[in-house]
């Protein structure tokens, strides 16, 4: 087995896993090579699995490319994911798993993003090639800060709507943080203005009244934080 | 009750408005507290009279921010951590993770291992069924169906008690093989078990099946065409159940899969009815997998000998001081995969669960993420309900098995 020699453990006994042959990873990168030319940065064999780094400008063209191409038919987007690698310059990898349940084509497409400069950084979504994207571009830019441009409204997914910061970014404080005060739980205080969201569905009607049925006993001398948070 | 006059007089102008029917739309909440969303899903659902026209699921009320948690914990040790996700079929997590931790190290387990794995995953995938059965069905009024599948459950968790002392959480595959050997006694249990489950399965298909009554609350209801499910990432039986013949199982087969013979149900609508088809046939192959997986049941080793992947056993720890020195690094700092990165697909009861590992070559997974087949398959359900009748919209999230700890993980 390849080792790391200077951090992966020295392994003694273990019997060696047989990583299957992946000849459709081949064409697919020679398919990437000749119709994106400049825009592949790299090339990747571990383990079996093949990962190209692609421009992140191109990678919607890319997708659709991968999709259309009759010899390799890339019809199911299985993942798409993120990481942050905080030292390393462009920071963010973002990991996009192919499929093709006709050809049973596998291909791990890579976008680097971000800075030091910004820490927000964008990228341009695929949901125009594969509807699934929408909840793992959500989920990426809920728990990454990473925005897709060019798709439908972006929104938090997991984390509460009024949440601040990313967490999955290696950044984020593990502890001894203060979270904001008062904290609502992602139900918006209907003293302050409404966030961006799901709330805005349900706790507000269109014109920014209070819904009636949520209306709450408007007593004087009951403050808000009370009222909002039984 | 009493009528407020103004209220009636806005309604009677609106009938004379529009022809006697009163047109507006209405949002209501769906949970997070509903039973029949199975866990905490909140569905915003925009209703005209009782069709649904928009449907809007909120998620996250069970994010544990268990792929963050991970990247604190040892490979070793962040094993118990999926267990968590899928709570219905811990071991098919443990299975994945395992997979994933072990390709990342580059190693194989030995036979017995494998075997073992199938076994218990096949278990583990008939029992999670049942959860899904009773459950779905209870959703529909089918209340006697709820307890059959739960005492038979019960069997498969005596099997997992057996071998993990546990029932749910058992965290008993493990990266480089089982935690243990299989127990005396456990190819037994599960002959019993062979022998009674499918006269119990044609008892569910007697009840349902052709129950007229489960026949018209789910044959055309709420279908998703075989498009949208690929367009939307949908897997397992959701995806099967429209007519596309995927499962990991056959198409990347892992773990030994390729060496049983069994076969892949496939529906054909794509509505309540086929799903439910294709998990009741599924079990039915899942049978056969462990008759054969259990007949050839290979003896020796079930794990790999090496002291840096595995514990040593407790007799040698007190009596070897290098035993005690691979405890301790183990238990201490675990192991170093080289720097790089793994994607594993396995086939869950509820779709393709796949885990992405990225090493840096430390200690602890730089990152892992998981691929949650329910979090995809939630994905679809608007598609699924919108133009349906709010009385549908049960029958939907039933048909598509979702567990909301690994839709939020």
């Amino acid at each position: 087995m390849t080792t790391d020699e200077t951090r992966g453990t020295q392994l003694e006994n273990a019997p060696l896993l047989a990583t299957p042959v992946n000849p459709l990873a081949e064409a697919t990168v020679a398919f990437l090579r000749d119709s994106f030319g400049d825009a592949v940065l790299n090339v990747v064999e571990h383990r079996g699995e093949v990962t190209v780094t692609l421009q992140p400008d191109t990678l919607p063209q890319a997708c659709q490319a991968l999709r259309d191409a009759p010899h390799l038919r890339y019809n199911f987007l299985a993942d798409i994911t993120a990481v942050d690698w905080l030292e390393r310059e462009p920071r963010y990898d973002v990991v996009y798993h192919l499929l093709s349940l006709e050809t049973r084509a596998v291909i791990r497409l890579k976008a680097q993003v971000g800075d030091e400069t910004n820490p927000d950084p964008e990228l341009p979504s695929v949901m125009g090639v594969w509807p699934a994207a929408d909840w793992y571009e959500r989920e990426i830019y809920d728990l990454f800060g990473i925005r897709f441009t060019g798709r439908a409204e972006l929104t938090r997914i997991l984390m509460p709507t009024d949440w601040v910061g990313h967490p999955l970014r290696k950044d984020y404080p593990l502890s001894g943080f203060q979270l904001p005060d008062p904290h609502w739980g992602g139900q918006a205080p209907l003293a302050q203005p409404l966030p961006e969201g799901i709330g805005a569905l349900t706790l507000r009607t269109r014109d920014g009244s209070e819904q009636a049925n949520l209306r709450l006993p408007d007593q004087e001398g009951d403050d808000a934080g009370e009222r909002a948070g039984g | 009750m009493q009528v407020d006059e103004t209220t009636r007089l806005d309604v009677e102008e609106n009938e004379l408005l529009e022809n006697g029917v009163r047109r507006d739309t209405m949002t209501v909440n769906m949970g997070p507290q509903h039973p029949s969303t199975h866990g905490v899903l909140r569905l915003i659902l925009t209703l005209d009279g009782e069709t649904i026209v928009k449907a809007v699921p909120d998620i996250g009320y069970l994010h544990t921010g268990i792929e963050k948690t991970a990247e604190s914990k040892s490979y070793f040790k962040a094993l118990v951590l999926t267990d968590r996700m899928d709570y219905l079929a811990p071991l098919c997590n443990n299975l994945a993770y395992s997979l994933a931790v072990e390709k990342l190290l580059g190693i194989d387990v030995p036979e017995r291992a494998k075997y073992a794995r199938i076994i218990l995953a096949e278990l583990q995938r008939i029992a999670s069924h049942l959860v899904w059965l009773g459950s779905s069905a209870l959703d529909l009024g089918a209340q006697s169906v709820f307890l059959y599948c739960f005492r038979e459950r019960e069997l498969i968790l005596d099997i997992f008690e057996l071998c993990s002392g546990v029932r749910m959480m058992t965290s008993y595959i493990m990266p480089g093989g089982l935690q243990a050997d299989l127990p005396p006694g456990f190819e037994g249990k599960v002959r019993d078990f062979l022998r009674i489950f499918p006269s119990r399965l044609r008892e569910y298909h007697d009840l349902l099946t052709n129950n007229r009554l489960w026949v018209d609350r789910t044959k055309g209801v709420c279908v998703l065409s075989a498009e949208d499910a690929l367009a939307y990432g949908c897997t397992g039986a959701t995806l099967r159940g429209s007519g596309i013949a995927y499962d990991v199982r056959k198409a990347f087969p892992y773990g030994g899969y390729e060496r049983f013979a069994f076969d892949i149900p496939v529906g054909s609508n794509g509505d309540v009815y086929d799903r439910y088809l294709v998990r009741m046939l599924e079990m039915e192959q899942s049978l056969r997998i462990i008759q054969q997986a259990l007949d050839g049941l290979p003896g020796g080793a079930w794990q790999v000998a090496d002291r840096k992947i595995v514990p040593p056993p407790k007799y040698e720890v007190s009596s070897n001081m290098e035993a005690l020195i691979h405890h301790f690094k183990l238990y201490t700092e675990g192991y170093r995969p080289p720097v790089g990165e793994v994607y594993v697909r396995t086939e869950s009861p509820k779709g393709e669960l796949g885990f992405y590992l990225a090493s840096d070559g430390g200690s602890k997974p730089y990152r892992m993420h998981v691929r949650a087949p329910s979090f995809a398959n939630l994905q679809a359900l608007p598609k699924m309900i919108e133009g349906s009748l709010l009385a549908d919209v049960v029958a939907a999230i039933g048909s598509i098995d979702i567990v909301l700890g690994e839709v939020d993980r």
